[in-house]
């Protein structure tokens, strides 16, 4: 009974996992494919758009004009920020391009357009390319890493772990955020958003209270004020039943939240110096970028 | 029967891929767009394969090509960490949270 079944489902099986396994790579390819230059390019400073890429640049300036005609009915164009792409000239694009060859970074070698833009592209590029991220990453951990490396290495893997942990255990915050906004007086949403507050505060202990490797004593401890003050804010947000207040407290949470953003993308950038790399599924791997 | 639903089952669990369920690493094409009136910040919508409600920021956000968010439909990638609020409308009271994108690469 069991042989014949399985001769009538096996085929069936293999048919959906395959089909499975090529909407994986098409869905995974699609963002490999479209955000491909993330992987190659870096940012010039925090916070301001300027250059990016290493091989096709574009540059984004600020410009009076609004963007294209192609914006579309549910678009609504940010009040204080207009921006145009425009392409370098090739002079400015290859002088661009040493500029970020000598900047010491994290990007991996895997993304199968910088190679494209230095060899001639082939079969086995292009297959490479198709490839989801999982298969073919390149960033294994560094080699002979020194005792210092090991340790920031080591370091980061437990911060990780810490901050997923939180973020698994207290779920999806703007979702406890949106519900208390539209419902101040619900004893529910008010506990929930305490719990959250609470939450960020021993997250801060927790990372206060581990060992950090003397270059990133600083960044680390920016970073646990930063959940401190998120946590502060987050409770006097509970606090408010007014939209008044809230409008007040919201202002006053935003910027605390961008001066943690901040803390945390300086910690992140520390790894980067020492090249320290965490494969995807390592702890470490929020301090990378998404794509790598 | 039972035993080959099983099978089937087990197998399925195996080779599916695993996602994490951390907010942090996010990515997906853009379903909803609104220009927020507080500090320039910009709320979007991403659907799968990671989506959920993301805030740009063009003072901490880290943007990589091609730039900030757009429109419908492009596609995103990026981190983020922290909560925050886009006020799309003050009257009517509209207030959208999110999290706040640390950094972010987009496509054309």
């Amino acid at each position: 009974m069991l042989k014949k079944s399985l001769y009538v489902f096996l085929p069936i099986i293999i048919v959906i996992l395959f089909l499975i396994f090529i909407s994986y790579i098409l869905r995974e390819s699609q963002i490999n494919k479209d955000i491909i230059t993330f992987s190659n390019s870096k940012p010039i400073s925090t916070g301001k758009i300027t250059q990016y890429n290493a091989f096709k640049s574009t540059e984004l300036k600020k410009d009076s004009k609004p963007l294209e005609d192609k914006s579309l009915p549910d678009w609504q164009e940010s009040p204080n920020i207009k921006y145009s792409i425009k392409t370098p000239s090739p002079d400015k694009r290859d002088s661009q391009t040493k500029a970020l060859q000598g900047s010491q970074d994290y990007i991996v070698e895997n993304s199968s357009q910088s190679q494209q833009a230095e060899t001639e592209p082939s079969f086995f590029t292009d297959l490479i390319s198709w490839m989801p991220t999982k298969f073919n990453n390149n960033s294994a951990k560094p080699q002979n890493k020194t005792d210092l490396e090991q340790e920031i290495y080591d370091y980061g893997n437990n911060i990780g772990k810490l901050i997923k942990d939180f973020s698994n255990a207290t779920g999806d915050h703007p979702k406890l955020m949106s519900n208390f906004v539209k419902d101040t007086y619900s004893t529910q949403n008010i506990q929930k958003l305490e719990s959250l507050a609470e939450g960020y505060k021993l997250l801060a202990k927790q990372i206060k209270n581990t060992n950090a490797p003397i270059p990133m004593t600083a960044v680390a401890n920016n970073l646990s004020l930063g959940y401190k003050s998120v946590g502060e804010a987050t409770l006097q947000l509970s606090k408010q039943r007014t939209n008044e207040g809230l409008l007040t407290e919201i202002y006053k949470y935003n910027k605390t939240a961008e001066n943690f953003a901040t803390s945390f993308i300086k910690f992140s950038k520390v790894f980067r110096l020492y090249g320290i790399k965490y494969n995807r599924g390592e702890p470490g791997d929020i301090f990378m970028p998404a794509l790598y | 029967m039972k035993k080959s639903l099983i099978l089937i089952i087990i197998i399925t669990i195996f080779v599916l891929p695993v996602k994490t369920s951390a907010a942090i690493q996010f990515g997906g094409s853009i379903q909803r767009i609104i220009g927020c009136v507080n500090d320039g910040l910009i709320y979007t919508l991403l659907g799968p394969p990671r989506g959920g409600e993301y805030i740009w920021s063009p003072t901490v956000t880290d943007t990589y090509a091609f730039g900030p968010p757009k429109r419908t439909g492009q596609w995103l990638l990026g981190n983020a960490a922290v909560s925050h609020f886009c006020i799309a409308s003050v009257i009517p009271w509209d207030v959208k949270p999110g999290w706040l994108m640390m950094s972010v690469g987009s496509s054309q």
